[in-house]
């Protein structure tokens, strides 16, 4: 009987202890003074672009746009992401990735142009796009998007430029580089 | 009598031609400009006139000393469409608290914007969809929340000595193209020059000190960076003289970039020409990251703590350039180093991890392991021709000798002092 109170309370501690090491990952507040898109170094503004993702190791990085977030992802696929967070369009409160809702629209301006918006709610979501003729995409299709930057400067681009510049391209996610896009 | 009625008809007729006078000094200058027939011109005295302007037809306005049109409701100041609208000599105050309005809003060809003083709550300047403009000798002051200009979807314009301080981005531009920034000077603001998805800018004789980043090129092609000075932008932990992204065929020659956190900072671009550069006292002279097929050559690289870095960018063409902390020999005598120079990545790729290793800079275990553990060779940044001298001389500050001097004697008369004095006490 002893034995089995000794264990169940080492048990229980055990657990305790574990639970406790087991720490929810919170998205944190930007620091627009200091606070850089890793992807883009432009600075990142407290608004409802801004997404981050935190590693494994507890490191955060703070992003300007979800395009940007999407990129860095699929460039860094040795990092260990542990939790990606966007922000609902409205409420700017922080959401999972995969718990939001996307619009893209060519027309919705977006700090690196990507012109994709998260909501966490799917009726204003889909409300927002119905006004503005946009497309919803579901956070399980989000990493499918083609991520081109503004679209008719690109286009202009690549009519002028040919081949040249999408060579150079990097070769993990074709799909992602704007440069290889339609490819 | 009569004398009584001569004066009061005198009254009479003295305000009745004052009447229609003060009537003509009330009408609006909005009234005015509607008024004027197209190639009309309007000259305003020295005042304040409270109005917001819109201007549709090509007229001229000018103000003289002292002219000053200010307004703080949510429209601008002035409003400007259509074609070959001048506005010159004046001072134009907006205190709209409204967010994203402008002190002059343009849009149209062929404007022209001449010695005005602008005081912005907002944005300065804002081009939509303006082309052609010229913009000169403008100076534009506000509180640091919007852009001092404001190019959107406009092209051919030219801006040229204008002085922008304490604003948002100095000059930004986006989606607009062929435009030409010439000796403008950006001070206090978060990035001097912004370009963003513009082709072909031409940026040239500019001065841009104490912001966060110098300019900032992003999402273009065909830009050109000439003889520009990137200052002092050291105050912010990301801060930088030049920073290149996603961006082809620039051509950054002649310009000086020194006392930046980061002097030139070149990611994720291809096929771009750097050349005749001179980067003094960053602390990181050149930044190098997914940079690939560019050619790097004729620059000088002095006193920066670091003078390289690269991560992923090989296949550049970099040659002739001076490496102030290089090894140097020139056995030909034509002023070429034998020794290639080389930069190790491994101390800022670790302190990239864990930014507390910064501690141990050129500490002795970390020179040890940075040599032992010998990043691959192509991820070094290699210089197989570095120059013996810098092409270009910096100008060294002589400081007089004397004071040195005396403190030195100073110091040495007090130690003998100290030492026959204080032996004999013993």
């Amino acid at each position: 009987m002893k034995k089995f109170l000794f264990f169940s309370i080492a048990g229980l501690l055990l657990l305790f202890i574990t639970g406790c090491g087991l720490k929810e990952i919170k998205p944190r507040a930007i620091d627009e003074k200091n606070d850089k898109c890793v992807q883009c170094h432009m600075s990142v503004v407290d608004d409802q672009f801004a997404t981050q993702l935190t590693l494994e190791n507890g490191k955060t990085y703070t992003f300007d746009d979800i395009g940007c977030m999407v990129k860095w992802t699929r460039e860094n696929k040795a990092e260990n992401v542990a939790a990606q967070f966007v922000r609902d369009y409205e409420s700017k409160e922080w959401i999972l990735l995969e718990n939001a809702i996307y619009v893209y629209d060519q027309e919705i301006k977006t700090p690196m142009a990507y012109n994709v918006i998260s909501f966490s709610d799917e009726q204003k979501a889909k409300d927002f796009a119905a006004r503005m003729d946009a497309d919803v995409i579901a956070s399980s299709k989000l990493y499918d998007h083609q991520w081109e930057v503004n679209n008719s400067m690109m286009m202009k681009m690549k009519e002028e430029m040919g081949s040249g510049a999408r060579e150079h391209s990097h070769e993990e996610g074709a799909m992602d580089n704007t440069h290889n896009k339609d490819e | 009598m009569t004398r009584w009625n001569l004066l009061f008809f005198g009254m009479l007729v003295f305000a009745a031609l004052s009447v229609p006078l003060s009537a003509e000094a009330a009408e609006s200058l909005q009234k005015q400009i509607d008024e004027l027939p197209s190639g009309g011109k309007l000259v305003l005295d020295s005042g304040v006139y409270k109005e917001s302007l819109l201007i549709t037809k090509p007229i001229t306005i000018e103000g003289s000393d002292g002219t000053i049109i200010t307004q703080c409701s949510d429209e601008p100041v002035m409003t400007i469409i259509g074609a070959k609208v001048t506005i010159k000599n004046l001072q134009v105050v907006s205190c709209s608290k409204a967010e994203g309005t402008a002190a002059i809003s343009v849009k149209g060809v062929n404007h022209t914007l001449e010695n005005i003083m602008i005081t912005a709550s907002q944005f300065g300047i804002k081009l939509n969809e303006a082309h052609s403009t010229t913009i000169s000798n403008l100076e534009i002051s506000g509180e640091g929340k919007a852009n001092g200009i404001d190019l959107w979807k406009s092209s051919d314009n030219l801006i040229t000595n204008t002085v922008i301080d304490h604003v948002y981005d100095g000059i930004y531009l986006e989606d607009s193209h062929d435009n030409r920034l010439i000796d403008n000077k950006v001070t206090h603001a978060r990035y001097g020059y912004h370009l963003m998805f513009s082709n072909g800018t031409e940026l040239k004789g500019n001065h841009s000190s104490e912001n966060t980043t110098g300019a900032m090129i992003m999402s273009t092609r065909d830009t050109v960076v000439e003889n520009n000075q990137l200052l002092e932008n050291n105050e912010n932990v990301n801060a930088q003289g030049l920073l290149l992204y996603d961006t082809y065929k620039a051509k950054i020659s002649h310009n000086i970039i020194s006392n930046n956190r980061v002097g030139l900072f070149l990611d994720t671009s291809n096929q771009n020409l750097i050349e005749n550069n001179v980067v003094t006292q960053n602390f990181i002279g050149m930044q190098l990251r997914e940079f690939h097929e560019n050619v790097i050559r004729d620059n000088s690289m002095i006193g920066n703590v670091y003078d390289s870095q690269a991560i992923n960018s090989q296949d550049n063409q970099i040659q002739g350039n001076y490496w102030d902390s290089s090894l140097k020999l020139d056995t030909a005598g034509n002023g070429t180093s034998i020794i290639p120079y080389t930069s190790d990545p491994y101390f800022l790729t670790i302190t990239n991890s864990t930014p507390e290793f910064q501690l141990f800079f050129h500490a002795p275990g970390m020179l040890v392991l940075q040599k032992l553990l010998k990043s691959h060779e192509e991820a070094l940044l290699r210089d197989d021709t570095p120059r013996m001298t810098a092409a270009t001389e910096i100008e060294r500050v002589s400081h007089s000798p004397y004071p040195l001097w005396l403190v030195s004697l100073a110091m040495i008369f007090g130690s003998l002092v100290y030492f026959v004095w204080g032996r004999k006490a013993l």
